[in-house]
């Protein structure tokens, strides 16, 4: 797929080509935004809406990294989206009705299903302690320890400087790891974080 | 310069981690990279909080990633052609030309502040006619010569001042009628009309040339009729025109007793507003700009 072209020819109106770019990051959005907000439902709006506008916005884009730009389009619209439940605070039917079935995909044929079970737990453990976090903490922690992407990335992308993305990281891990500790039978034995097998 | 605050600010636990956190992720320069194994090494404390940082991260890189509950594909019968947004096109000369607008202002309230008072573009309102007619005095200050006519010595003094007294005088002696009285010493007067000046100056080259037995220094200081031989003459009756043209438009700033049918209203005030420095204009200006440049930038930016 050349990136550059179909974003030449969307920029000139071509929502055909467009949506190829949609189909190639949709997932990534996806499941950012997913991270972020901790709903599918509230995912699955906002990142409808994060492709609306950067189709509408696509003339301000003057080249260099597509996908950073288009995740922060996303990033910069679950802000509003948390700051705007922060003023209306508002219980999530999701949140309360979210069964397994949503983590149907974790299903895998090589493991049994108390393999899954353990696997399902997990999941939900470290979902459960990264909606526990703050929201610029848990957005640099997404980025960093869940996407993989860099430092200089996820400042490009959150519109902070590279002090702000180190010193919100740092606080975001000592969290997630005293948070996890009480899920400690959860985790893989290598994963564990008791201090006494890692002095050994 | 919040990231050095913000530093201030940290405990050594948080900084600890901050290092621990970044030596992780290749964040590092080689020189800091080489400073924090040094203290990795010594301290065990150290290499627990960074294993447990790596357990963590690998814990959260096992996230699997959901698929996607539908297509976010556009409609295009309902997204046509993308918005055209020229104030956002233009943001990055916004931005630059509202930060040379700063430049420039600032450099001109500089100079301005640096330039002594008084001096002629930095004129006030109640300078420029004062100025202009001191001006106008001293310009003509020219050239002092003896010069001899029809065998008399005549001595010409191009003094502006006594002009204009001398001028005035006589301007005085045409409308009342009286003894002619060019001598007299010049008080503080008034500008007078052109013709009225030539009329004066005509009055005392005649009395000059009756009383050739007079030696110059007793004679009054006088003004006398430029002589086509004299160089600076030419210059002198031009300057001396622009003076009582120019002191005719402008009141004197002393007191006189100069007849008020002559040179008019002599209390009013400036005919027109005195113009504000060059300076102050350019400031304003650019200050204006300024302003205006920053409010578009800032829209635009909004629209970012």
């Amino acid at each position: 797929m050349d990136e550059v072209a179909l974003i030449q020819q969307a920029k000139k109106g071509d929502v055909a080509a467009f949506n190829r770019l949609v189909l190639h990051y949709q997932r990534l959005v996806y499941n950012v935004t997913y991270r972020i907000m901790g709903e599918p439902q509230a995912a699955e709006d906002i990142t409808q809406e994060a492709f609306i506008s950067a189709y509408q916005a696509l003339n301000r884009f003057r080249g260099g990294n597509f996908k950073a730009w288009l995740l922060r389009i996303a990033t910069n619209s679950c802000y509003d989206e948390l700051r705007r439940r922060q003023r209306r605070p508002q219980s999530s039917l999701d949140k309360l009705t979210e069964d397994n079935e949503s983590f149907a995909f974790l299903r895998s044929p090589l493991e049994g299903p108390e393999g899954h079970q353990q696997r399902l737990e997990l999941v939900q453990a470290i979902e459960h302690c990264l909606n526990g976090l703050p929201d610029d903490q848990r957005i640099t922690a997404v980025l960093c320890d869940v996407e993989g992407y860099d430092y200089n990335e996820i400042a490009e992308i959150t519109s902070v400087s590279l002090g702000t993305v180190k010193s919100r990281l740092s606080r975001a891990r000592v969290k997630l790891r005293d948070c996890l500790q009480g899920f400690a039978e959860l985790l893989p034995a290598n994963y564990r974080f008791e201090s006494e097998e890692m002095s050994r | 310069m919040f990231d050095f605050l913000r530093n201030l600010t940290k405990s050594a636990e948080e900084k600890k981690q901050e290092a621990v956190s970044a030596y992780l992720d290749g964040a590092f320069t080689p020189a800091e990279r080489r400073r924090f194994e040094q203290q990795l090494a010594q301290d065990p404390g150290l290499q627990v909080e960074l294993e447990q940082q790596r357990r963590l991260q690998q814990t959260l890189r096992q996230l699997p990633r959901r698929p996607v509950p539908r297509s976010f594909t556009l409609d295009p019968a309902r997204y046509g052609r993308p918005q055209p947004q020229p104030l956002v096109q233009l943001y990055p000369a916004l931005r630059l030309a509202t930060a040379l607008t700063a430049v420039f202002l600032i450099a001109v309230v500089v100079l301005d502040l640096l330039t002594p008072a008084g001096a002629p573009s930095f004129s006030g309102l109640a300078e420029p006619a004062a100025n202009t007619v001191s001006m106008a005095v001293e310009v003509t200050r020219v050239v002092t010569e003896e010069i001899t006519l029809e065998g008399e010595s005549v001595e010409v003094t191009r003094v502006i001042e006594e002009v204009v007294t001398v001028e005035e005088e006589a301007m005085a002696e045409a409308e009342v009628a009286e003894e002619p009285a060019a001598e007299e010493s010049a008080a503080e007067g008034e500008p007078l009309t052109l013709e009225a000046a030539e009329d004066a100056t005509a009055i005392v080259l005649e009395r000059t040339l009756e009383a050739p037995a007079q030696s110059a220094t007793e004679m009054e200081p006088l003004a006398t009729v430029p002589l086509p031989t004299a160089t600076p003459v030419p210059d002198l009756a031009e300057a001396a025109n622009a003076t009582v043209e120019q002191a005719d438009e402008e009141p004197a700033s002393a007191a006189d007793e100069a007849p008020a049918e002559v040179f008019g209203d002599t209390d009013a005030g400036p005919t027109r507003p005195a113009p504000l420095g060059d300076f102050r204009q350019l400031q304003i200006g650019l200050g204006v700009a300024f302003v205006l440049l920053a409010l578009i930038t800032y829209l635009a930016r909004r629209q970012l």
